[in-house]
């Protein structure tokens, strides 16, 4: 039953790896403690209240809970800077990708052929890269300015 | 069923009595409970570990109490004890300050309402 809880609790408990193992500790010195005291682990798991719920409240204590805007914006943020470093390896891949020698196609020597008015499409892949620099700019400006609003 | 006003009070008052009870002596989670519950059972209904030691984690990650494992007899085993930092020493005199002025106001307030009251 004890074991039980303390597992239901590390499940779902979202705190740093240090803190979870105190917290996790504590409970086996609670249980235990009781247990000293002739108490059942019943008794002490009605006192904690339900495992999920407890740990809710520990990362809730601990500032772990995200409200659902703010993890909303962490998700974006992550998914944009995600696409942005992608973005940012295939554009330094294509510069810096030399063609290997001997190719289907590959001149040793110059050619006279010359491409103008083409769009480097190459360009487009900064665009993911700029994207998440500007929406982080925009969400912490944002969040330093409602920090500041609600110390007034 | 607590109405949701009762609630807020409680909770908003709870971390300053922790405080208290920590700043008297050095206690454990356990013993704490008990004193909160013989001294304002009938207040604040009984306490219980699912609610103390998440405030409790709090007040250590704020750097307001500070913990150690000390020897438990009972058990055998090791016991937490907490303590007040000087840091929580002055917060809470602060908070003590803060709670006389705020009871003494809302007092104002309840006293002039009830003088109303009786004179309609």
């Amino acid at each position: 039953m004890k074991e039980r809880y303390i597992r239901r609790v590390r499940r779902n408990l979202r705190v740093p790896a240090a803190q979870k193992a105190e917290v996790l500790a504590d409970l086996e010195q609670l249980f235990s403690e009781a247990r000293a005291r002739g108490e059942s682990e019943a008794a002490v798991i009605g006192r904690l209240g339900d495992a999920a719920e407890y740990a809710r409240a520990v990362g809730e204590e601990l500032g772990m809970v995200l409200k659902p805007v703010l993890r909303l914006q962490v998700i974006l943020l992550c998914v944009c800077w995600g696409v942005a470093v992608a973005s940012g390896v295939l554009f330094a891949v294509s510069r810096t990708m030399r063609i290997p020698d001997g190719v289907i196609g590959f001149a040793q020597g110059s050619t006279d052929i010359r491409v103008t008015g083409a769009v480097d499409a190459g360009v487009l892949l900064l665009l993911p890269p700029a994207v998440a620099v500007l929406l982080s700019g925009v969400l912490l400006v944002r969040r330093i300015l409602k920090r500041k609003r609600s110390r007034i | 069923m607590e109405t949701r006003y009762v609630q807020q009070f409680k909770k908003g008052a709870l971390e300053m009595m922790l405080l208290c009870l920590i700043s008297s002596k050095e206690t454990y989670g356990y013993e704490m409970i008990t004193t909160l519950n013989e001294r304002g059972g009938d207040v604040l209904g009984i306490s219980k570990e699912g609610t103390v030691y998440p405030i409790l984690y709090r007040l250590l990650q704020t750097g307001l109490i500070r913990s150690r494992e000390v020897p438990a007899p009972a058990n055998g085993g090791m016991r937490k004890q907490y303590a007040l930092t000087d840091e929580g020493r002055i917060r809470l005199s602060e908070m003590i300050a803060f709670w006389k002025s705020y009871a003494a106001c809302v007092d104002r307030f309840v006293t002039i309402a009830e003088e109303e009251e009786t004179e309609k």
